[in-house]
């Protein structure tokens, strides 16, 4: 019974949030879709604290298109940090911006999964057409549903080799180093390492 | 009726999740002798109302309902349900994850669960998912089930989808957990060594009206709350 109530308690809280929480998720994506349009990426992080301040609306955690905001301001401080080209930089409005991230999330599961040459073949030619950077890459790769990082780590290394300074290509490989140690992931970083400047 | 027909049943109001849930579905090996079509249904008044006007749209046996966000990645999905309804006639609905207890709170998911592996929405280590040598046997393990979690929910008969109770997006599998029950059918999650489908919600659990459909269940099942299913399914 003790568990009964806490869960009735639960569900009571989100009904009465439901409202409030509504009209706060209007309100960042309208913030979303006015930074993208105006192309004042800088902006975007004033979200951060929507997720991360001790006052925070805790279901933004559970929910789909909020975590994928907090994931994007994650690696947008990166891509600012080191003047990479921020990947929502070919978003135009939140609708573009999500529509982005989940092709994005698709076509590294299709890398992933690995089912046909065809499927392979459409992911790295959406992959390629976009800016996607190592940061990006990494946290979405982290915060989606994988499981096979190897080889979707391994894959798009491949894939984005020729696109990527050396650089990245040996810290993205350092992230699944990290993951798991593999002779030939790290074989790679030290031939990749004898080619830096 | 249509004995040699598959009908995959999808509401939607997304394209970027269709298109990629059509992908995968379009990769999956037919069985020798079968056909497929896909029915995607836009601006049903609810989940139910939209699965019925599948239901009448086919003529196909076996019919999957599944969600947007359902990704097929067991190549073998056909054959191996089929495997599954060949084996028992008594078995009306597959689902990729059950629960044999109906849970007295309502949530499903308070009770243990059996089907897949905890691999939706939990990352495992090794093996890593490999497609090229899997192949469902029964002898890996096919559980009962009160309950199915209706992300893909797989029939072999047709029961209405009760629409005229549930005017929302939620609850419907539990409903027709119930309703294939206790029409004396066997509602069952196959053991999935790899996870054959990948259940993509953005780790987002819409609860908004939740608790509305989830009175519903309470009262009307009340007498079945806590039960396992077999003291349920009339023999």
């Amino acid at each position: 019974m003790f568990h009964q109530e806490i869960y009735d308690a639960e569900i009571d809280t989100l009904q009465k949030d439901k409202q409030p929480c509504f009209l706060l998720y209007q309100r960042i994506q309208k913030h979303v879709d006015t930074c993208l349009q105006a192309s004042t990426y800088e902006r975007l992080l004033e979200l951060l604290p929507y997720f991360t301040d001790s006052q925070a609306y805790p279901y933004f955690h559970h929910s789909g298109d909020t975590q994928r905001i907090f994931n994007m301001c994650n690696f947008l401080q990166l891509e600012l940090k080191y003047h990479k080209t921020p990947i929502v930089s070919v978003a135009a409005s939140y609708a573009d911006f999500l529509n982005l991230y989940l092709t994005i999330v698709f076509a590294l599961r299709r890398l992933e999964l690995a089912f046909s040459p065809s499927s392979i073949e459409e992911a790295a030619s959406f992959l390629l057409s976009i800016p996607l950077n190592v940061y990006a890459a990494h946290i979405i790769l982290n915060n989606e549903l994988f499981e096979n990082y190897e080889r979707v780590y391994w894959d798009l290394y491949h894939c984005m080799k020729n696109i990527w300074p050396i650089s990245d290509q040996i810290l993205w490989l350092s992230f699944l180093l990290e993951k798991e140690e593999l002779p030939y992931v790290r074989q790679e970083v030290n031939t990749l390492k004898e080619l830096l400047p | 009726m249509n004995h040699h027909k598959f009908a995959f049943i999808i509401c939607t109001n997304n394209d970027t999740y269709l298109s990629e849930c059509l992908h995968y579905l379009e990769s999956l090996i037919v069985p020798d002798g079968y056909e497929i079509e896909c029915l995607t249904i836009r601006g049903a008044a609810s989940m139910a109302a939209g699965y019925n006007e599948g239901m009448s749209a086919t003529d196909a046996k076996y019919k999957i309902y599944m969600h947007q966000d359902v990704f097929i990645v067991n190549p073998h999905f056909l054959k191996d349900t089929l495997a599954i309804f060949s084996s028992d006639a008594s078995i009306g609905m597959i689902g990729m994850v059950g629960y044999p207890v109906i849970s007295k709170t309502g949530f499903m998911w308070h009770e243990k669960r059996v089907g897949a592996n905890p691999l939706y929405g939990v990352k495992h280590a090794y093996p890593h998912a490999d497609y090229t040598d899997y192949r469902y046997s029964l002898n890996d393990g096919l559980s009962d089930a009160a309950l199915l979690d209706g992300f893909l929910l797989m029939t072999a008969y047709d029961l209405p989808w009760n629409e005229v109770e549930l005017t929302g997006w939620d609850f419907y599998d539990a409903f027709q957990s119930m309703e294939f029950l206790l029409h004396g059918y066997r509602v069952v999650a196959p053991a999935q060594t790899l996870p054959w489908c990948i259940h993509d919600d953005g780790k987002w659990v819409s609860m908004w009206n939740y608790n509305k459909y989830r009175q519903l269940f309470l009262q009307k099942y009340d007498k079945y709350l806590g039960l396992h299913y077999s003291s349920i399914r009339p023999h």
